[in-house]
């Protein structure tokens, strides 16, 4: 068992070894080609990293004392945030409530159902340039049909159905990939059960797209917390004093909107007057 | 014997070779000796096994195709 | 109509009653699509077109008023890769039960026979509730045989059930066909003439679209009546 065994060696000829050398310089190069990529890599993220720590510990640094703060929300009734962080939630649930049914239906008619015809590529044509319109225009047009022309005026509901144009071609592709990721397999073991085509997709396709369509929601989540141009228009900056309602025909402001609210219109004294009353109670 | 193998199906020597292409599947008497008694005992029933025992040509049809033609659509085309 | 391509040509195959049929030939030579012809699967394929009749029961399966819901409860069929779903090996038979709406105690029932019949029992008895996924090859596809069961099918089609499984499934997978056509009309599409010898009573050798002959399947083997079979069989080509 223990027996050493002879291992042959590469003495043989000149020819033999001057080939093998050849070799060795060559991966010695390999080597040293994949050792500079690595490197470059890794300064690469490591510098993404950085700017991203640096980020988060400014906002904690500088945000935490407000945060804990019971009279930053409004506690004391003057209210500095608590409005909009209402306002925000109140247009995030919302418009996810009415985008997630309609965009996940069409998803599933467009994957599942519909003749991939000459009219699907047309629709997935208009989704793909509706999702690379600017918010800004979407707002104007939001502006134009919701709050002018079907009369709801700067309202929630205005910049509900606005963030829902904006949103709508986004959520469709990311469901549709979904949806088509799972694999054809899984589709014919249920059809092959004797299920309905409904009954499979709520069973099988359904379920394996789930991640899928989770990220599809959080992403469409993130830019309605995010989306400042658009509501401008449709949902206005007012900050009235009965804010805290469901009703949908009031028009107030978000977040995003205070902030560019605070950075621009609130350079006027007046208001900057106002602000600063407000701020100064810290 | 030489000529008929272990399922019983006679087969002329050297007429019958394994197709390169094929599936690893290898016929019972090939099965690996260290296998568990749960495999040699399949093996042993696929040795015994024997279609043409129970081999009915009078059977009743359960389908019956006639003259199916299949065609492909354009985009498939490619596709077996 | 954009040009299509004919993938079978004019095939007229008896299936009978309790019998294994194999379908041998080379890749592309049409063997699958016929086998999916039998219970409709080719229709998710759009643009796919078929004519001629295929009779069962009664009626032609590849007419536009067959109800493939229908067929395919009464029509089984494993495919070429183990494709359980990624739930629970209980819920993946019960699966067909459960479109059916069978009640529960029926189901548990059904659940049990059917991996008993697909001889899967004992390896999971103890963990039904775990997923399916985490099964070996070889018991997958055995799960997938026992879904198929379970819905108690009068036919059961199998595209290359072996063809993604190491030799000791392969091995269990073919005993387990050898018991089922005392109860089922089975069609077992295979790349392996060893094992259309092995586990078919019938051998039917398509190439490129056509079913050149169909007989016993010692018939086949030992008295091929086309030169092109006896190729096949021999080797010399495929």
């Amino acid at each position: 068992m223990s027996a050493q065994q002879q291992i042959s060696t590469t003495q043989g000829t000149p020819e033999d070894r001057q080939r093998v050398d050849a070799l060795q310089r060559l991966t010695r190069r390999l080597h040293v080609r994949n050792n500079i990529a690595s490197a470059i890599l890794a300064i690469a993220t490591g510098l993404g990293a950085l700017l991203f720590f640096v980020i988060i510990i400014k906002l904690l640094v500088d945000g935490v004392p407000y945060i804990i703060n019971p009279n930053f929300y409004g506690a004391d009734g003057t209210g500095v945030v608590g409005p909009q962080i209402f306002n925000t939630l109140y247009l995030l649930v919302f418009s996810e409530i009415i985008l997630i049914p309609i965009a996940l239906s069409a998803a599933i008619y467009l994957v599942e159902y519909a003749r991939q015809g000459p009219l699907v590529t047309i629709i997935h044509f208009a989704a793909e340039t509706l999702a690379g319109v600017p918010s800004l225009v979407l707002g104007l047009f939001g502006y134009l049909v919701f709050s002018s022309v079907l009369g709801f005026g700067l309202s929630r509901l205005s910049g509900i159905l606005t963030l829902l144009c904006l949103n709508f071609p986004v959520a469709l592709r990311l469901f549709e990939d979904a949806l088509v990721s799972v694999a054809r397999e899984q589709r014919e073991g249920g059809l092959a059960l004797g299920s309905s085509k409904w009954h499979m997709i709520r069973t099988v396709v359904l379920p394996s797209a789930l991640p899928g369509i989770i990220t599809g929601v959080v992403l469409s989540a993130g830019k309605v917390i995010a989306e400042a141009a658009a509501l401008i228009f449709t949902v206005g900056s007012a900050n009235p004093s009965n804010v805290y309602t469901l009703n949908p025909m009031i028009s107030t402001d978000n977040l995003t909107i205070h902030i560019w609210f605070l950075k621009t219109v609130a350079r006027s004294v007046r208001i900057r007057m106002f602000t600063r009353s407000i701020y100064d109670q810290y | 014997m030489e000529n008929r193998r272990q399922d019983g199906t006679r087969l002329a020597p050297g007429r019958y070779q394994v197709n390169p292409m094929q599936e690893t599947a290898q016929p019972a008497e090939q099965m690996p000796a260290n296998s568990t008694p749960e495999v040699s005992n399949a093996a042993r029933h696929m040795g015994e096994f024997d279609p043409t025992k129970t081999l009915n040509a009078e059977a009743n049809l359960r389908i019956d195709v006639r003259n199916a033609n299949f065609f492909y659509g354009s985009k498939q085309a490619g596709i077996i | 109509m954009a040009q299509s391509r004919q993938a079978l040509y004019d095939v007229s195959l008896p299936i009978r009653e309790k019998q294994v049929t194999a379908l041998i030939g080379p890749s592309g030579c049409g063997k699958s699509t016929f086998l999916r012809t039998l219970n409709r699967m080719n229709d998710l394929i759009p643009g796919t077109r078929i004519e001629g009749e295929a009779l069962f029961d009664g009626s032609n399966i590849y007419a536009k008023k067959t109800d493939v819901v229908l067929l395919r409860q009464r029509i089984g069929m494993v495919f070429q890769r183990p494709n359980p779903f990624p739930k629970s090996i209980f819920e993946n038979i019960a699966y067909g039960l459960r479109v059916q709406g069978k009640s529960q105690s029926f189901i548990k029932e059904r659940v049990e026979a059917s991996l008993q019949g697909a001889a899967l029992w004992d390896e999971v008895k103890d963990r039904l509730n775990t997923s399916a996924l985490g099964l070996s090859g070889g018991q997958q596809q055995r799960l997938c045989i026992a879904r198929a069961l379970a819905v108690q099918p009068e036919v059961l089609l199998m595209d290359e059930p072996c063809s993604a499984l190491d030799p000791i499934a392969t091995l269990k997978i073919e005993e387990l066909i050898t018991e089922l056509v005392k109860d089922y009309t089975i069609v077992i599409v295979t790349h392996n003439m060893q094992q259309a010898s092995r586990v078919s009573h019938f051998t039917s050798f398509f190439l490129s679209g056509k079913l050149i002959e169909t007989a016993s399947t010692v018939n086949i083997f030992e008295h091929p009546r086309q030169k092109e079979t006896e190729d096949y069989i021999s080797g010399r080509f495929g």
